[in-house]
């Protein structure tokens, strides 16, 4: 850690995260032109329906590959390291607690809420409605609708058909939380046009401080030892 | 000692397996050219009722979206 800096993100973390966000956006473009052919049907003029299928599924692939990734490398890290990221990343009481002052302090009822930890409740609101709705329903519906043959034998038809809705839909909820992640991150005031930190990996001390400063504390507790 | 570093490099690994499995899943399968089965009037009928649902909850989650977006713009405000 130098003395402006903290270190926020592992290298890991970036590289997953970039292919995370890559595969995301192409899955909106090469997605979403079939939820409003009327409006978007432009996009397969462009590049073809079987390219742009082809390429939305291997984007799909990319993104439950980088999701599978954050999975397991949690999974050995609580088995060989320590129990720290269910701490950090995991939603908790604390997490709700935080929640409700917020949500009181910006209707000026509450007073100014402590700093976070490493994670605030609304990232990890980002971080789960990914892995919940990205990764895992639309991953599963995705994936059923790519080879429904091969699923005729396990689910009755109807649920097969009906999957498509489900996908069509909750890809425009997962673009509605994008949207706002994008906004939290990028867009406010403090961080506009864009946020570094996803990027190298490192965080101004000064925000950590100000905004995160149950994080902080730890931080400079672990660098006082 | 298993380190973080280990750790990355193991799950990185994993993932690129799968992931060659299900690139070659892309590349080998090919959709027959056949038609699903048609569905009865009753599923039909539930297939609405899905439609309904998913609007539901399009709609209900955007809300709770725009929520938390004026929750983030007031905070900012007041800081």
């Amino acid at each position: 850690m130098s003395a402006k800096m903290i270190e926020r993100f592992s290298e890991a973390q970036i590289g997953a995260h970039t292919l995370c966000a890559l595969s995301i956006m192409i899955l909106y473009i090469t997605g979403i032109s079939l939820i409003f052919p009327k409006e978007l049907g432009w996009i397969p003029g462009l590049i073809g329906l079987s390219e742009m299928m082809y390429i939305h599924r291997v984007a799909g692939v990319a993104l439950i590959a980088s999701s599978l990734y954050y999975a397991i490398y949690f999974a050995l890290y609580l088995v060989f390291i320590d129990f720290s990221p269910l701490k950090n990343v995991f939603p908790g009481i604390h997490d709700g607690k935080a929640a409700i002052k917020d949500v009181l302090y910006s209707f000026h009822i509450g007073k100014q809420p402590e700093g976070y930890r490493k994670y605030n409740w609304l990232e990890k609101i980002d971080i789960f409605s990914v892995a919940i709705f990205d990764a895992l329903i639309m991953g599963v519906t995705g994936i059923v609708i790519w080879m429904p043959w091969f699923f005729t034998s396990i689910l009755p038809k109807s649920i097969i058909l009906s999957l498509k809705f489900v996908h069509g839909s909750f890809a425009i909820l997962s673009l509605c939380g994008i949207l706002l992640h994008f906004y939290v991150v990028h867009l406010t005031p403090a961080r506009f046009p864009v946020d570094k930190t996803m990027f190298t990996g490192y965080m101004d001390a000064h925000e950590v401080q100000h905004e995160y400063t149950q994080w902080y504390d730890e931080v400079m507790e672990g660098d006082s030892k | 000692m298993v380190s973080k570093s280990n750790i990355s490099f193991i799950a990185c690994v994993i993932t690129v397996v799968f992931v060659l499995l299900l690139m070659g899943l892309v590349s080998a399968y090919n959709t027959p050219n056949t038609s699903l089965p048609l569905m009865t009037s009753i599923e039909y009928e539930l297939l609405g009722l899905l439609k309904l649902c998913l609007t539901l909850i399009v709609v209900c989650g955007a809300c709770f979206l725009t929520f938390l977006t004026l929750i983030v713009h007031l905070r900012l405000i007041r800081n």
